[in-house]
């Protein structure tokens, strides 16, 4: 994507939902993009998948722009929950969609079909299918025609646990085995973690991080949380050497202090406490998740999370 | 392209409420017409006569008569509804059920629309000669069964006159439901609603087919008689005149002062030709600039 730019409407009237977007995705990566609601995700794969007209940029798939003819050839996506023909089977509406691409071919459709586990319902209506069935559907059709890039918009919606697991793995399984590029846009930050190589934030239409999933989590140091009595002068001690804050749960009968200490520190921020006579009832290790980290680069950013329509 | 046609009418035809009530309505209506008929008949003759006078006499107009649901003006103004119906259905379909995202991905976007158009002209097209097959065979046993003559005679000449009228005719209703369906995806295409295009095209159809009426009262209005020669551009006034070159070789009479002939044929088709294109093609560049958002 180069300087991709989506305003909706015009004049006075106008709202930008996409500013600028820098991006570069590397095949066989798996690519999470993320973004609070209204942030411009779905605005983005929308242009990416030549539904939506940019209104300033480009974007280039496999060198070639979205909107020539063909471009799109090697893309497979799944946009914002599946949508199917209720009154067709699920085989009936893969052979729909593949006619319609020109590349029908009904053993892929059959191995699909067993691949997201539909065979023994891909004769019957969509209409009777559950939400996860249709997410399930849905991957089905994103990958009918083998597709080299898969653009995945939120694909665990509806799946039960089990299912989302085993959405995980197939996800990683379409880089890892099958060499796929899978650019992934998730509220999910923990499957996101555990799917994506690299990731992008971005909030009311701009980009505000990039990076690879372990250099983004480094950018936030582990912690130590400690509880201890008293924690007024726990708290007093600790300051003295290391970054330290309270933070207050109204289920726990003591505050933690989160101390800006590395994890091999741990030893000498229990000793420090027991020398002052201060019990200390519990030290655990803060990791840094990409939710805390997705959190603290959204607040960043002045003017909320809901700025931005159309997204 | 023969795959993307498959696609769409695989989608279409198995859509057996859309179908079945918007298009199939009109050969089973009228067979249902004749099932009665066949059965009253059998309790009363003056039942079944009154039925059979629905029918013109001649088998070679029945046939024809069919054609009149989209071509013979005033019915059109009523019996154009359920084709209409079923084509802003057919296009702007896709936009509640979210699936141009699943498509357009897929294939060229005017590809789309022109698969869409072939289909429900084709469809209306079968749908249209099943009916004349109906009416043809309904009267035909009906007028056999009470003793009235049927014809003409199935002689080699007759055969030839009514097969070239009727090939005409099946032209003239592909130019027409092109011109239909182009106004339906327009309007789908514009309101992205299935009741949004229903009435665009109702409303584009109830002004055509009264154009010749609604020209006179302006021409009155603001005398200036030259205004009615718009009709001339019109598709209403054409298919008039075409219909009126097949069945009798000469222009149709205009209730116009200045003007009383209607054009030659070849301008008339030419002047639909241009309707259906030029229509066809204005579909094609909205939708290729619109934002699919759902």
């Amino acid at each position: 994507m180069e300087d991709l730019s989506k305003t909706y409407g015009r004049g006075s009237k106008s709202v930008p939902a996409v500013k600028h977007l820098n991006l570069e995705v590397e095949t066989g990566q798996v690519f999470g993009f993320l973004g609070p609601n209204g942030a411009g995700k779905t605005t983005t794969i929308r242009m990416l998948m030549d539904l939506i007209r940019p209104s300033g940029g480009r974007a280039k798939i496999f060198g070639r722009s979205v909107g020539a003819a063909g471009a799109l050839q090697r893309v497979g996506g799944l946009v914002e929950g599946p949508a199917f023909y209720g009154y067709l089977s699920g085989r009936n509406n893969l052979e729909v969609l593949a006619r319609t691409a020109d590349d029908y071919r009904p053993q892929r459709i059959r191995e699909l079909l067993e691949q997201v586990g539909l065979a023994t319902r891909a004769g019957q209506p969509v209409s009777g299918y559950s939400m996860g069935m249709k997410q399930r559907l849905g991957v089905a059709a994103a990958l009918l025609g083998d597709p080299d890039l898969v653009i995945l918009d939120e694909p665990t919606n509806g799946l039960d646990p089990a299912g989302i697991l085993e959405m995980r793995g197939f996800i990683r399984s379409l880089a890892k085995d099958r060499g796929k590029t899978v650019f992934l846009s998730s509220h999910l930050l923990n499957e996101v973690e555990q799917t994506c190589d690299r990731v992008a934030i971005i909030h009311k239409g701009e980009m505000i991080r990039e990076g690879s999933v372990a250099r983004l989590l480094a950018e936030n140091a582990s912690k130590l949380r400690v509880q201890a009595e008293p924690v007024e002068k726990a708290e007093r001690a600790l300051r003295k050497r290391w970054e330290t804050s309270r933070e207050t749960t109204p289920q726990e009968r003591y505050p933690w202090l989160v101390v800006g200490a590395p994890p091999r520190e741990s030893s000498q921020v229990v000793e420090l406490l027991v020398q002052q006579g201060i019990r200390v009832h519990q030290v655990v290790i803060q990791r840094p998740t990409l939710e805390s980290y997705f959190l603290a680069a959204t607040s960043e950013h002045p003017g909320g999370v809901s700025g931005v329509a159309h997204d | 392209m023969i795959n993307l046609l498959r696609a769409e009418w695989k989608k279409t035809i198995w859509n057996y409420p859309l179908t079945g009530f918007l298009v199939w309505a009109f050969p089973v209506g009228v067979l249902g017409f004749y099932l009665v008929m066949l059965i009253g008949g059998a309790f009363s003759r003056e039942w079944m006569y009154g039925m059979l006078k629905v029918g013109s006499g001649a088998w070679t107009e029945d046939a024809l008569g069919a054609w009149g649901m989209i071509l013979a003006f005033p019915f059109t103004i009523l019996s154009r509804m359920l084709p209409l119906a079923f084509m802003a259905a057919v296009f702007a379909g896709e936009y509640p059920s979210g699936m141009w995202k699943n498509l357009i991905p897929r294939n060229r976007r005017a590809l789309l629309i022109l698969a869409k158009m072939v289909v429900v002209v084709v469809l209306m097209v079968l749908a249209l000669v099943a009916t004349s097959a109906v009416i043809v065979a309904g009267q035909g046993l009906g007028r056999r069964l009470v003793g009235w003559e049927y014809g003409p005679a199935l002689t080699a000449d007759a055969i030839s006159s009514f097969g070239i009228h009727y090939a005409q005719t099946i032209l003239l209703g592909i130019l027409v439901l092109t011109i239909l369906a182009a106004v339906a995806a327009l309007a789908a295409v514009l309101t992205r609603s299935v009741l949004g295009g229903l009435l665009v095209v109702f409303g584009f159809s109830v002004v055509d087919s009264l154009s010749m009426y609604v020209l006179i009262l302006l021409a009155r209005i603001f005398s200036v008689p030259g205004i009615v020669n718009l009709y001339r551009f019109l598709p209403g006034g054409n298919i008039d005149n075409a219909q009126s070159w097949f069945r009798t070789g000469a222009a149709v009479r205009l209730p116009f002062e200045n003007s009383s002939i209607g054009p030659d044929l070849a301008f008339s088709l030419a002047v639909l030709v241009i309707w259906a294109v030029g229509l066809t093609g204005l579909v094609l560049a909205v939708f290729e600039r619109q934002d699919i958002t759902s």
